[in-house]
């Protein structure tokens, strides 16, 4: 179907041969399949023929190259004034994205919410909470120093922890804040050590 | 006396500094420009604009044209070309416009042609064209249309003399079989 569809098409747009022509002319007249298909391109033929010649309107016409011309000198006239204001709108979008960059609380501002102003007179639960909470939230890292100070208090020393057992008191189980500190600064052997020992006494 | 100079020698004259040459040869390329535009678009508004884009290009690009194609060949190109990227452009911005039915609405009340008759013909050959997809619609007007050979269309397009067909073919069957 596929062929005869190409082969008419190919006669209306005059693709064919001479030979090729005629041979179809032939065939047209007989062949009534070929008679429907070909009525039914005509029709497209027909239309594109009837919008062929449009016409318009003549002023529209006549005023294209002036119109043009008015574009063009209006473009010479203001190019300079629109380069000064592409210039400015992108200087003001930098000034705005730093400032809004520099306020989000990316760089932060040491003297507010320091961990020692959060964590002053805080007891070691309260501490805990408060520390993870500050963790989750990124929005302070305690120091190594500090970390070192809370977990050479008496609860948290940890060579405390490896020489002595106690036996009649309650043994202080090491929270997850406790093994993390004890993790930052300790040293790989010193771990191990220490990780044995609490798993020996019992204590973990 | 000015109408029957050659374009070349009215591209000579516009280097030498003549802009009424310019003004010559756009008369006598702005309602090839137009209609192929306004087939390819499909109203009249985008027509107009591709006009106006074209006319820029051959004033900017004219003094350094190179003579390698005709001067006719060569503006059916820039106008081909803008035509498709403005389709480009048209398909991009209708998937976020929010203003469509205003902006169509206003394109299709504003034409150049009075003949309610004829309007309408057009319209209706316009509406089946603008189903069909770009690069058979170009071939499509291209031919029948603007009555162009395989070769013109060639240089035009930069494609084969074989594909062309194979798209004409396509873009007239689907035309059958909408109607």
């Amino acid at each position: 179907m596929n062929n005869i569809k190409e082969q008419i098409v190919r006669y209306l747009d005059g693709q064919l041969s001479e030979e090729e022509r005629i041979e179809f002319e032939k065939k047209l007249r007989f062949d009534e399949a070929l008679k429907k298909a070909y009525a039914d391109f005509q029709q497209v033929n027909e239309l594109i023929s009837e919008a062929k010649t449009p016409g318009g309107d003549k002023d529209y016409f006549i005023n294209i190259v002036p119109r043009f011309r008015q574009s063009l000198n209006n473009n010479i006239k203001t190019s300079p004034i629109k380069k000064v204001s592409y210039g400015f709108v992108t200087f003001i979008m930098f000034i705005c994205t730093f400032y809004i960059f520099n306020n989000t609380g990316v760089i932060t501002n040491p003297d507010i919410n320091s961990f020692e102003s959060i964590t002053a007179g805080l007891s070691d639960e309260q501490f805990n909470e408060a520390r993870n909470y500050l963790t989750d939230n990124t929005l302070v890292t305690p120091s190594e120093d500090l970390v070192y100070q809370f977990v050479n208090e008496d609860d948290f020393d940890l060579e405390g922890i490896l020489q002595s057992v106690p036996s009649e008191e309650e043994i202080n189980i090491l929270s997850d804040y406790q093994i993390n500190n004890i993790e930052s600064f300790a040293g790989e052997e010193e771990l191990q050590q220490a990780y044995e020992e609490l798993l020996t006494k019992s204590i973990l | 006396m000015t109408e029957t100079k050659s374009d070349s020698q009215l591209i000579q004259e516009f280097i030498s500094g003549s802009d009424n040459a310019f003004n010559i040869l756009a008369k006598r390329y702005q309602q090839k420009i137009y209609w192929h535009a306004r087939r390819m678009m499909g109203n009249h508004l985008d027509a107009d604009e591709i006009v106006q884009q074209v006319l820029l290009v051959m004033y900017n690009k004219l003094k350094t044209f190179n003579f390698q194609s005709s001067v006719y060949t060569w503006v059916y190109r820039i106008t081909s070309t803008r035509s498709l990227n403005l389709i480009r452009k048209n398909k991009l911005t209708s998937l976020f416009a929010i203003e469509d039915k205003e902006k169509e609405t206003i394109k299709s009340d504003s034409d150049i042609i009075s003949d309610l008759e004829k309007r309408e013909k057009i319209e209706k050959i316009q509406r089946y064209l603008l189903k069909i997809p770009p690069k058979q619609r170009e071939v499509f007007v291209l031919r029948n249309f603007d009555e162009l050979s395989y070769e013109e269309i060639s240089e035009i397009t930069g494609r084969s003399v074989g594909a062309l067909k194979a798209n004409y073919f396509h873009a007239f069957n689907k035309l059958k079989e909408m109607m």
